[in-house]
């Protein structure tokens, strides 16, 4: 099933969620941050952001930014097994 | 395309509905009353119905204004067939008139339909699979209907499988679900549509958007490896994504076209 980053409350039922899916539009290796409506996509090779281009953290909440920080080896790890064929560390 | 908000859609849905708050953008019918009074003002193009009985009063109302109609109808509670025919004669498009038609969530539907027309473009809002052809309708935020094959959805490479009796719809209109496998919507719209992928290209404007880029764009999201080529070598097509070798023509691009499964003239599309 899809990677969803376990949130702590309230965030969850504010309408925050991080998540690696099944089927992304894989190249570069991200992952998803949702808030309602809105989507970020966050390239976990470099901490930029690819949707939207050159997008920053000032809209995101704080406490998100934590979680995804605290769990970043993690996140990575998860896109691995999910995408072997585009790794995080391929240059390929 | 217009980024108006202002009272667009008509939702009807019933007077006993939990949800009474008002939705910027939306006209919410609760009443025979008042499908009847938005009936009358004919300006709206869109309806989207979630209680049968309003939709046969819409029914009723249409009828008596032949010069209004509507370009929109989704049902979100299929009608009775017997006014299917009857509804698709007062509309320019009747959408969810089977009993198989899966939707977002109503609460996200509703903000989704409220949104301004280019937000809601690139989402999906609902759609129907049909395991006898191995197909699946989804029903794009502009309303279109894209048909996409089950085989655009393989196996995780964890071996989770997309279970296309469970479809549903989530993260407003962003993902697909098929039971616990989850599908981006913007990685279906990358390969079906040309013009969002046109539009995504046009954003990434560090990116290179040389044959070779684009034929290694291609090839991972097929996840293809550069040895699955045969009888091109694994070194001619890290060449070609590198630059490194003139575009190919002939044969080999016919046979990177074939394995990535698009015309050659596509390729430098993606």
């Amino acid at each position: 099933m899809a990677f969803p980053l376990k949130l702590p409350p309230p965030l969850g039922d504010e309408g925050w969620k991080v998540k690696i899916r099944e089927r992304e539009r894989v190249e570069p290796p991200h992952v998803t941050i949702f808030h309602h409506r809105k989507e970020w996509r966050l390239g976990l090779r470099d901490g930029e952001f690819l949707v939207p281009p050159g997008g920053s953290w000032k809209e995101i909440d704080v406490r998100v930014r934590e979680v995804i920080e605290q769990n970043w080896k993690r996140l990575c790890d998860e896109w691995d097994q999910k995408y072997p064929s585009n790794p995080i560390d391929s240059k390929d | 395309m217009s980024t108006t908000t202002t009272n667009r859609f008509v939702l009807m849905q019933s007077a006993g509905s939990k949800s009474k708050k008002k939705i910027a953008g939306l006209r919410i019918c609760r009443t025979e009353n008042d499908v009847l009074s938005a009936v009358k003002k004919a300006q709206y193009p869109f309806w989207v119905s979630r209680n049968d009985k309003l939709t046969i009063r819409f029914l009723k109302a249409a009828t008596a204004h032949p010069n209004y109609k509507p370009r929109c109808l989704i049902t979100l509670t299929p009608p009775r067939p017997q006014s299917v025919p009857s509804l698709q004669g007062v509309v320019q498009r009747l959408i969810g008139a089977t009993h198989d038609h899966r939707w977002l969530p109503w609460s996200e539907l509703q903000e989704v339909l409220a949104a301004p027309d280019v937000q809601r473009e690139d989402i999906f809002l609902g759609g129907t699979a049909d395991p006898e052809t191995e197909t699946i309708a989804l029903v794009r935020g502009n309303l279109e209907t894209k048909t996409v094959p089950f085989s655009m959805f393989p196996p995780s490479p964890s071996g989770l499988k997309p279970d296309f009796h469970r479809l549903s719809f989530t993260d407003y209109g962003h993902t697909v679900c098929f039971g616990d496998y989850e599908a981006a919507t913007d990685s279906i719209l990358y390969e079906l549509d040309p013009d969002f992928r046109r539009r995504l290209n046009q954003q990434r404007h560090a990116e290179a958007k040389t044959f070779g880029a684009c034929l290694r764009r291609l090839r991972k999201q097929r996840a293809l490896k550069r040895s699955d080529f045969a009888p091109i070598t694994e070194k001619t097509v890290a060449r070609l994504e590198r630059n490194e070798s003139a575009k190919p023509h002939g044969k080999t691009l016919q046979i990177l076209a074939d394995r990535l499964g698009v015309s050659p003239d596509e390729i430098e599309s993606f």
